[in-house]
């Protein structure tokens, strides 16, 4: 009598491919949640930061407001330096800042800009790719 | 007698195989549940700093916190004395029976800057998920 010997070895061939392929898809899936996670915290500290230079900034227009109202210039003020444009502030809160301009017309105070600039730095050396 | 030992071994590697296997399955089922965890923490958290964010805006929009009520309330909640609420669901939506309340708390200072902190709740766990400070100035005179 002599029986077929029953051979295991494709079967668990098989399995180690499967085995293998839910592993990559299991890890793949935990550093995609573990990504968004990360981004939806920068995303927060990015918004609280911007809120705390809109803080900062209505801060400085209420000193100024009262400055202007006292018949004061706004020079006086503390950062504040006088330009071309007018008397400006910068408050740089994270990776960026926010740019205020004011001029003052007769003692009415005008805000002339309210920009938020980005501070962007590369990390790495960017390479020339073309002269032109 | 050979028989016998290859039949043994036979049933050994098939007990190994599936023992190896339910270990696998059970870290990969606790690997996808974490995933999954994560997942919703993270949209949890980005639906809180959408609300924080749309309700700092509402009140750097707002005149009065009459027209901040206005701005964010429909029937999904409250504006106390110097304290609003409002509940929003998973799509953001306002409704009195969301997963997320939204608590502005405010400030009113003698010289006209009104001090906001926004604060986003899960109404499940009863934890602050987010919270944003803010200030508007609003000028003596109405300008």
């Amino acid at each position: 009598m002599n029986r077929r010997p029953i051979r295991l070895g494709l079967l668990a061939l098989l399995l180690l491919v499967i085995t293998v392929c839910m592993t990559t898809l299991g890890v793949l899936t935990v550093a995609t949640a573990q990504a968004d996670l990360r981004l939806a915290e920068r995303y927060g500290e990015m918004n609280r930061q911007q809120y705390q230079r809109e803080l900062a900034g209505q801060d400085f227009l209420r000193q100024a407001d009262e400055t202007t109202r006292d018949g004061l210039p706004l020079s006086l003020l503390e950062g504040v330096t006088e330009t071309r444009e007018g008397y400006e502030k910068t408050i740089t809160v994270g990776n960026a800042s926010l740019k205020i301009v004011l001029r003052t017309d007769g003692g009415d105070l005008k805000v002339v800009a309210w920009e938020t600039d980005p501070q962007w730095n590369p990390e790495t050396k960017t390479h020339k790719l073309w002269g032109g | 007698m050979k028989e016998s030992k290859r039949s043994t071994g036979f049933y050994l590697e098939t007990l190994l195989l599936i023992g190896a296997l339910i270990a696998v399955l059970l870290i990969l089922a606790r690997c996808f549940s974490v995933a999954e965890r994560t997942r919703s923490q993270a949209e949890t958290l980005t639906g809180a700093v959408h609300l924080a964010r749309n309700a700092a805006e509402a009140a750097a929009e707002a005149d009065s916190t009459e027209d901040l009520g206005q701005l964010l309330l429909e029937d999904n909640g409250t504006v106390e004395r110097q304290r609003l609420t409002a509940r929003y669901n998973e799509a953001l939506q306002p409704d009195p029976e969301g997963s997320y309340l939204v608590r502005v708390d405010w400030d009113e200072g003698a010289a006209g800057l009104i001090s906001y902190v926004i604060t986003v709740e899960d109404t499940g766990t009863g934890n602050d998920l987010y919270t944003l400070e803010t200030a508007v100035y609003r000028r003596r005179d109405g300008a």
